[in-house]
């Protein structure tokens, strides 16, 4: 009988396993993604609009959803984030903050018997185990492997207890943050994996999972207690569902990921409410035009799912401001509410993140609409009638997506400034116009922040290849096609989303682009891993993956191997400054891209020379997917070392030692 | 158990027993312990100054990166012996444009050595150098058990655009 229970605790645990990562190449893509965010882990702030959600963090594991006691940054609480509900402090975020909640306590009861430095370091020389055996099972190397695994865990764990200095619990909350996010931007990876896995193999599937994870900003923004790699890592699973929802002809399976694929939408909004309406957008529009079924039951069953989801935002929202479509964005911030009161404005908060004293022209502005705001809240007041209450959700529902759109149209002006474009998506160099004391130029574009993007530069050339042999009818004619499909494809249908979700992302932020502390345009940052799913769309990547995989990672190794001391020697020598450590990496990232795009314009042409050429030069893609890695590791580990809390005790020694091209030799 | 398994279950006992071993429960060892320092700016130390820049330079940054920031050459002096943890502040004001910056020096770690004193090279805003020179002051201050200020003199800025 126990036995029994014994082995269905198993099988649920192999169950659960299987559901979440697929199989073992995707456990083994989650423990390799992790553990390499882990080497440039930071335990820290860094952004002044991270105090509120920190602060959060650490009030609701005391038990209480307000910011009763002031934990980090200023001693006022007058941060940007922070806002004012009828004279308490609040802060938002709370998706991420509940998700957090576990992993809090997780850590305070574990803390009761172990030393929390020691155990940290122990759960990553095992999650390094368990990788390396897993990589060994698939080499078919499995002993060997768990020998090597083995030696090399306990050989680390023992390096790291060696320089181990404590860990103090105040920073508990802000480490619970850095395991969700962490956790969000190796399941970003994972999703990734099984979506393209299940549309073009294992190969190209893990390509674009390891891609995510060290050849792109996820994996920057994996460390850091902020937003970015929550509601992406949401945008990419809705992509995925969405697209398990169409791949399946059976009704019931259908409709099971059609819900599901509604459910991140809450989630996002929990987190940022815009970004999960931006979401929701895309997805409504693109689920119920190439839905196979769109009865009754099919609305009434996606509609609950989606409501189901937003019913912990709801929850949140109601509890705090009284009305459940009365977002935190849109509570009073704080920062006006004091300035408002008292002349002094408690003071700038210090940031540690971006070095600069006047960290709040960004918080602000997001709630820039929010006057036309109020109105619908007290509509909704019912006599408890099902109908009225829903109504009167759908009358205020209505008024925020307007304001959403209100809020969009301030973008369509910077869409036509070249200028701005291209300081966003292509050069970003020094840029005028930002805050005075926050235009060092620290931020990358997108295609500086991951040059594997010039890949897409297949399109506008295979588009061309395309148009020269049709007369504009025809033209018409096949575009036309081209969208109907949509219907019946599911491919075609998760392109729709995927492209209309970013178009209504780059509204939502345009009006607000380029600014400062993007470092990687972090505002867009799905862009990234929903980049990769583009990349893995087009045939001639797809191919070089598939025939040249090994090359392509030899140059991927090569380049991390000679980049690393390279561009640390560079720094070195050059004595530079954060600015021109940056942008000496965007100018090398500008470099290779372009030779990627001319890549895939070669690799495009149709004549089989074009991709004899292209074949050779294949190995390019594995550079710039290098070069990131490069990124990643030098700046978390040398110029973005803001603080000397380094979660494993080896990456304070590295860091330590590369303090000469720290430019502020700020590892204090 | 096979072997696999068994340095499986090993390596896992390993970390456990050690985090268990240095946990509060148990406290059997202190893995985690920090390397005492008296507290910054106390103590006492033997500074003299040797060198120090008359003029320095606000160079534009390389790369497309677009700001300022002070380079120029370091200056110089000589550490003798050290007691506790004094502070060697490397101080410079550039009044028209409102800018201090302070560079600390821990003593403690450069006994009986020639230091070399340089500007942190924080970025200013080409939005706010509008001369092609700027007046200022150098100093250099000792905090320890007392206060010092061991020099203190005009420094001219050249800016490179």
């Amino acid at each position: 009988m126990k036995a029994d229970r014994e082995i269905d605790l198993d099988d649920a645990g192999i169950r659960l396993a299987r559901s979440v990562f697929g199989d073992r190449t995707g456990v083994a893509l989650f423990l390799g993604a992790v553990l390499f965010f882990a080497l440039y882990w930071r335990i820290g702030i860094f952004s002044s609009d991270t105090y509120a959600v920190a602060n959060t963090m650490a009030n609701v594991a005391d038990g209480r959803l307000y910011v009763g006691q002031v934990v980090y940054g200023p001693p006022s609480g007058v941060t940007p984030g922070m806002h004012v509900v009828e004279g308490r402090l609040y802060g938002r975020n709370f998706g991420m903050v509940f998700a957090g909640l576990p992993i809090v306590w997780l850590l305070e009861g574990l803390a009761l018997f172990v030393d929390l430095r020691i155990a940290l370091a122990g759960i990553w020389s095992l999650g390094l185990f368990g990788f390396l055996t897993l990589i060994g099972e698939r080499v078919d190397l499995k002993d060997r492997a768990v020998i090597v695994g083995s030696v090399v865990a306990l050989g680390l764990f023992a390096l790291n207890v060696a320089v181990a200095r404590p860990l103090p619990a105040r920073w508990y909350p802000v480490i619970a943050l850095q395991v969700v996010t962490m956790g969000a931007a190796g399941l970003t990876a994972v999703v990734l994996y099984r979506l393209l896995t299940r549309l073009y193999g294992g190969r190209i599937g893990v390509a674009a999972g390891v891609s995510a994870a060290v050849a792109s900003p996820v994996g920057f923004w994996a460390t850091f207690p902020k937003r970015h790699a929550v509601t992406a890592f949401f945008a990419v699973l809705t992509l995925y569902w969405l697209y398990r929802s169409r791949e399946s002809t059976a009704h019931r399976t259908s409709l099971r990921f059609r819900a599901l694929a509604y459910v991140p939408v809450g989630l996002t909004a929990w987190v940022h409410s815009a970004e999960g309406l931006v979401l929701l957008i895309a997805l409504g529009l693109v689920d119920v035009a190439t839905a196979r079924w769109n009865r009754p039951l099919d609305i009434v069953v996606v509609g609950g799912a989606l409501f189901v989801s937003l019913l912990p935002l709801f929850l949140t929202n109601y509890l705090i401001a009284g009305s459940p479509l009365q977002p935190p964005r849109l509570w009073e911030s704080y920062g006006e509410v004091s300035q408002r009161t008292d002349g002094t404005a408690g003071g700038t908060p210090a940031t540690t993140g971006s070095g600069s004293p006047s960290g709040t022209a960004a918080g602000g502005t997001a709630t820039g609409g929010s006057s036309s705001s109020g109105s619908g809240g007290g509509g909704a007041g019912g006599t408890g009638i099902v109908g009225r209450v829903v109504g009167g959700l759908i009358a205020i529902g209505g008024d925020r997506v307007a304001l959403l759109f209100s809020y969009m149209e301030t973008s369509i002006g910077p869409l036509g400034n070249a200028e701005r474009l291209s300081n966003t998506f292509l050069r970003s160099g020094y840029i005028q116009g930002l805050p005075r004391y926050n235009d060092r130029a620290i931020n990358l574009s997108v295609l500086e922040a991951m040059p594997l993007f010039a890949g897409l530069a297949f399109l506008p050339a295979v588009t061309l290849e395309w148009a020269r042999g049709r007369g504009g009818r025809d033209r018409v004619h096949a575009i036309w096609r081209w969208i109907t499909e949509a219907r019946t494809d599911p491919v075609r249908a998760i392109d729709a989303f995927a492209v209309i979700y970013l178009v209504l992302l780059v509204l939502l932020y345009m009006s607000r682009l380029p600014t400062h502390f993007m470092l990687t345009v972090r505002y867009l940052h799905p862009i990234y891993p929903i980049g990769l799913y583009f990349l893995a769309r087009l045939p001639p990547i797809r191919r070089a993956v598939n025939q040249g995989g090994l090359r392509i990672a030899a140059g991927y190794g090569l380049t991390v191997a000679v980049g690393v001391p390279l561009y640390l020697g560079a720094l070195w020598i050059t004595g530079a400054i954060l600015g021109e450590a940056v942008q000496l990496f965007a100018l090398c990232s500008l470099v290779v891209g372009s030779i990627v795009a001319g890549w895939a314009v070669i690799a495009t042409s149709r004549n089989g020379e074009g991709w004899r050429l292209a074949e050779a030069g294949a190995p390019v893609l594995g550079v710039a997917a290098g070069l990131v890695t490069v990124y990643l590791l030098v700046s978390g580990l040398g110029f973005f070392a803001y603080t000397h809390e380094y979660a494993l005790p080896m990456s304070r020694v590295v860091a330590e030692q590369l303090l000469p091209i720290n430019p502020l030799r700020s590892l204090f | 158990m096979e072997r696999s398994q068994r340095l499986f279950a090993g390596t896992v006992l390993v970390v456990v027993a050690v985090s268990v071993a240095s946990g509060p429960l148990v406290g059997a060892v202190d893995l985690t312990r920090v390397p005492a320092a008296a507290p910054p700016g106390t103590g006492s130390a033997d500074v003299s100054v040797h060198d120090v820049p008359r003029t320095v330079v606000l160079d534009r940054a390389a790369f497309g990166a677009g700001t300022y920031h002070l380079a120029g050459p370091a200056a110089s002096v000589q550490v003798g012996s050290v007691s506790g943890n004094p502070l060697l502040e490397y101080v410079i004001q550039i009044p028209a444009i409102g800018y201090t910056d302070i560079n600390t020096y821990e003593l403690r770690r450069t006994p009986g050595q020639r230091l070399e004193l340089r500007f942190r090279p924080v970025e200013l805003s080409p939005s706010v150098i509008d001369q092609s020179t700027y007046n200022g002051t150098i100093e250099i201050r000792l905090q320890s058990d007392k206060f010092a200020v061991l020099h203190e003199a005009p420094v001219t800025v050249e800016v490179n655009r």
